[in-house]
């Protein structure tokens, strides 16, 4: 039986009537990078309180690293969605403190604290209070106070939130090392572009329940295919072809028809037929459904239920 | 530009005069004076009655006392006497038909009217006179309670006196003996010796024996200054002794401190001044330093650093972490204090720095209470404090529960002045016993020698309370420390507090 860096069974959290959180099971093994995406008021924030051991679950239990998540608080680091640093505290210290209550020594945290500060090319500013920073430098001080410790796990709460283009692409490549040190990463997103780039399995919540877990290909999968194609002309003749289960016309604002395929299908009929016909598309794509439609559709049909 | 600045004036005015907590502070500091004159004035009307003896070895003497005791009493009489009847007697009416009440109600502290009184047999005779004139649904008249009681001295206190040694005055003011004093057994509060050769001046002066009040002090100088003067006039004094000392003498009498066999020294006035100033100290650190612990609370709470010290530490462990933190904050900003009162009395006086040294070193004994008393009663306010900034993301809402959480905290000093002028009386001592009270009055009256049993009965109470409070808090803390919900009510906090809502 392996031994999972997260296990969650039957966990539920409730807030008086409001239910955050319904029988979540989860299990995520030791490496790689977990995506937790869900809308707001999904339970996603709920879950990572639960396991940083901020709040005990209704029902259900909580297990970190095989171990109850009290004991392991030392093996996890933590970064919150807002900038959780004293402002009057030096950015050296501010990482060390934290370092300190996970257990380090005080010289040895200092001291990972600046050459952590180096790496990220924050050395100039190990004695700046964070205050004086800017909003990325205390993101990044702040992620760097979530693993100066060096967790096993590290939980991110919408680590990108705030950050310019270039501090987003910092933070994505110290995550991929990070990962590749062997440690688990969990994160909470909006942006699907990040989920996309960085995650070996995706968890999607929607109204406290799991909807989805599984790799980003599988989520894909969760779509039928389709094919977009431009054209001035009508394709609804493109509905006779093998393997198609529908076409829709373009919608208002839509320049693309969309044709569902069944699985297995052959794309390439589809241009074969238009220029049977004579129609020369200017824009054709067969490309999977991207990761924001996938939630979309998976947040859609649980508020579907939801309501029903 | 005046426009948008009335505009937020009035925006800021409203949002801060609606809330409860400003009604509540509007409403509760006249309540609290009321309570304080209220307080006072039972105080004063209940007022304990000093039970005194004397041990005239002398000879001569007693008598004065005596006589300045009855006119003392006389004198509270008359005045509560002429206060009744201007509340209660048409001035005309009386003018017309008692002229001579209405003199002696006129200018009731002048000595002639209250000797008058006092020879005519009291407030009876003079009530039975005025009666006829009271006004219709006039109350009864209720004399004053006396200040003080004289009563004879036990055989064996006189004997010990007389062996010169103090082992039966102080069973006697410790309330190990009794004395019959307003018919049941009572402490004796206060000896007053005078000692065979008595002659002030010469260096032969007479003796206060108290544990806990010199109220009767100064009454029993000036009547034995009169004795002593009339004694004088009459070529009483001892022919050798005569020479040394004038008519303008004052009779000396020392004050004797019976736990320690000795006469009362300012040392012992020091002694008594510095826990009570710790007292005060208490509410200042808590005030200021606790009043930062709440602001970090609230920032951490916004910013989430709770979150990120939640994920390292426990609830229990941030609050207590950050109650050591606060305590080490106090006593660190005590010492400053400290160390600058220190540098300023050096400054004015070369002996203030002896001085305060003596009152240092005369509180050693009392240190070991004097630490739980301070220490605890700091938890206790600065867990108070926590509480609350747990419960509320920002200082506006903070101050809608600080405002009577404050009023609450700061009622003792509206009574420190009934409490120092009868330190082990029945007010102190209910006072001792409400917990969030308990470090403040013990403190104040831990010089005047209360009961063993209550000090340390007191002690574990405030042991208890830290103890409980902190656990209460802390289970408020973690409660609310996350949320962003409205906080609760003054009232829902109590509750919180005390168990009876769900946390």
């Amino acid at each position: 039986m392996p031994e999972w860096a997260v296990e969650l069974r039957g966990v539920t959290k409730r807030f008086g009537d409001f239910t955050a959180v319904d029988r979540l099971d989860l299990n995520l093994p030791k490496g790689g990078i977990l995506g937790f995406l869900g809308p707001n008021g999904a339970g996603k924030t709920t879950t990572l309180r639960m396991l940083l051991g901020l709040y005990a679950p209704d029902e259900g239990a909580v297990r970190v690293l095989g171990g109850p998540v009290g004991k392991m608080r030392p093996r996890i680091g933590f970064l919150p969605e807002e900038r959780g640093l004293y402002r009057r505290a030096r950015a050296d210290e501010a990482i060390a403190y934290i370092a300190t209550l996970k257990g380090l020594h005080r010289r040895e945290a200092l001291r990972r604290a600046r050459a952590l500060l180096d790496r990220f090319g924050l050395g100039d500013f190990a004695r700046v209070r964070i205050e004086g920073l800017s909003k990325g430098m205390a993101q990044k001080v702040q992620l760097l106070a979530a693993v100066a410790h060096d967790p096993d796990v590290v939980i991110l709460d919408e680590p990108f939130a705030g950050l310019d283009p270039v501090n987003q692409t910092d933070l994505q490549a110290f995550l991929i090392s990070l990962a590749a040190e062997g440690k688990t990463i969990l994160f909470s997103t909006h942006t699907m572009e990040h989920a996309e780039r960085l995650c070996d399995r995706l968890v999607i919540l929607a109204k406290g329940k799991k909807r989805f877990e599984g790799t980003l290909a599988e989520a894909q999968r969760l779509l039928p295919r389709r094919a977009r194609i431009g054209a001035a002309d009508d394709l609804t003749f493109l509905a006779a072809v093998e393997g198609v289960a529908g076409v829709l016309a373009p919608a208002p604002g839509q320049p693309h028809w969309i044709v569902e395929l069944k699985e297995g299908a052959d794309g390439r009929l589809l241009l074969q037929a238009c220029f049977e016909r004579g129609v020369v598309p200017d824009f054709f794509d067969l490309n999977p459904p991207g990761l924001t439609e996938v939630f979309v559709a998976v947040v859609e049909k649980a508020n579907a239920e939801g309501a029903a | 530009m005046i426009r948008r600045t009335l505009l937020i004036a009035w925006q800021e005015f409203v949002k801060y005069v609606t809330r409860r907590g400003f009604l509540i502070s509007l409403l509760m500091v006249p309540a609290i004076l009321a309570l304080s004159i209220g307080m006072s004035s039972f105080t004063a009307n209940h007022a304990r009655t000093n039970v005194m003896t004397v041990v005239d070895l002398e000879g001569g003497y007693a008598g004065a006392i005596e006589q300045a005791v009855v006119r003392e009493n006389a004198r509270r009489e008359l005045s509560a006497l002429a206060t009744y009847a201007h509340a209660n007697v048409d001035r005309m009416v009386l003018r017309r038909k008692a002229p001579d009440l209405d003199r002696l109600f006129e200018a009731p502290d002048r000595i002639a009217a209250i000797k008058a009184f006092a020879a005519g047999g009291g407030w009876q005779p003079v009530f039975a006179r005025l009666s006829p004139l009271l006004r219709a649904g006039a109350p009864v008249f209720t004399p004053p309670r006396p200040d003080l009681v004289l009563v004879p001295p036990p055989e064996d206190l006189v004997r010990d006196f007389a062996q010169d040694r103090g082992d039966a005055a102080y069973a006697y003011l410790s309330g190990g003996a009794a004395v019959t004093a307003l018919g049941r057994p009572n402490r004796l509060n206060t000896i007053v010796v005078i000692p065979k050769g008595f002659a002030p001046g010469a260096g032969v002066e007479a003796k206060y024996w108290s544990i806990d009040s010199d109220q009767s002090v100064d009454l029993v100088r000036w009547a034995l200054t009169d004795a002593f003067r009339l004694k004088l006039n009459q070529a009483l004094v001892p022919p050798e002794v005569r020479s040394k000392v004038t008519l303008d003498v004052d009779a000396g009498v020392k004050m004797i401190d019976p736990t320690a066999g000795r006469e009362t020294s300012w040392k012992d006035r020091v002694a008594q001044l510095v826990p009570m100033g710790l007292a005060f100290l208490l509410f200042m650190v808590a005030f200021s330093d606790a009043a930062l612990l709440l602001q970090g609370v609230v920032e951490e709470k916004s910013t989430r650093m709770i979150e990120v010290l939640l994920s390292c530490a426990s609830p229990s462990e941030i609050m207590t972490g950050k109650l050591i933190g606060v305590v080490g904050l106090a006593l660190v900003t005590i010492l400053g204090w400290g160390v600058i009162g220190l540098a300023m009395a050096a400054g004015f006086s070369s002996e203030a720095l002896a001085v305060i040294g003596v009152g240092l070193k005369s509180i050693l004994p009392m240190l070991p209470l004097i630490l739980v008393y301070f220490l605890c009663g700091l938890m206790i306010y600065a867990a108070i404090f926590l509480g609350i900034g747990a419960t509320t993301t920002s200082l506006p809402d903070a101050q809608a529960l600080i405002g009577p959480a404050s009023m609450i905290i700061f009622l003792p000093n509206m009574l420190i002045g009934a409490l120092v002028q009868d330190p082990n009386g029945t007010l102190a001592q209910v006072l001792s016993w409400i917990p969030i009270y308990t470090p403040f009055f013990m403190l104040v009256r831990l010089p005047f020698h209360p009961a063993p049993i209550e000090l340390w009965a007191t002690a574990g109470l405030t042991l208890l309370t830290t103890v409980l409070l902190v656990r209460q808090m802390g289970r408020v803390f973690a409660r609310h420390v996350l949320t962003t919900e409205r906080p609760p009510s003054f009232v829902g906090l109590i509750r919180q507090v005390f168990g009876r809502a769900k946390v």
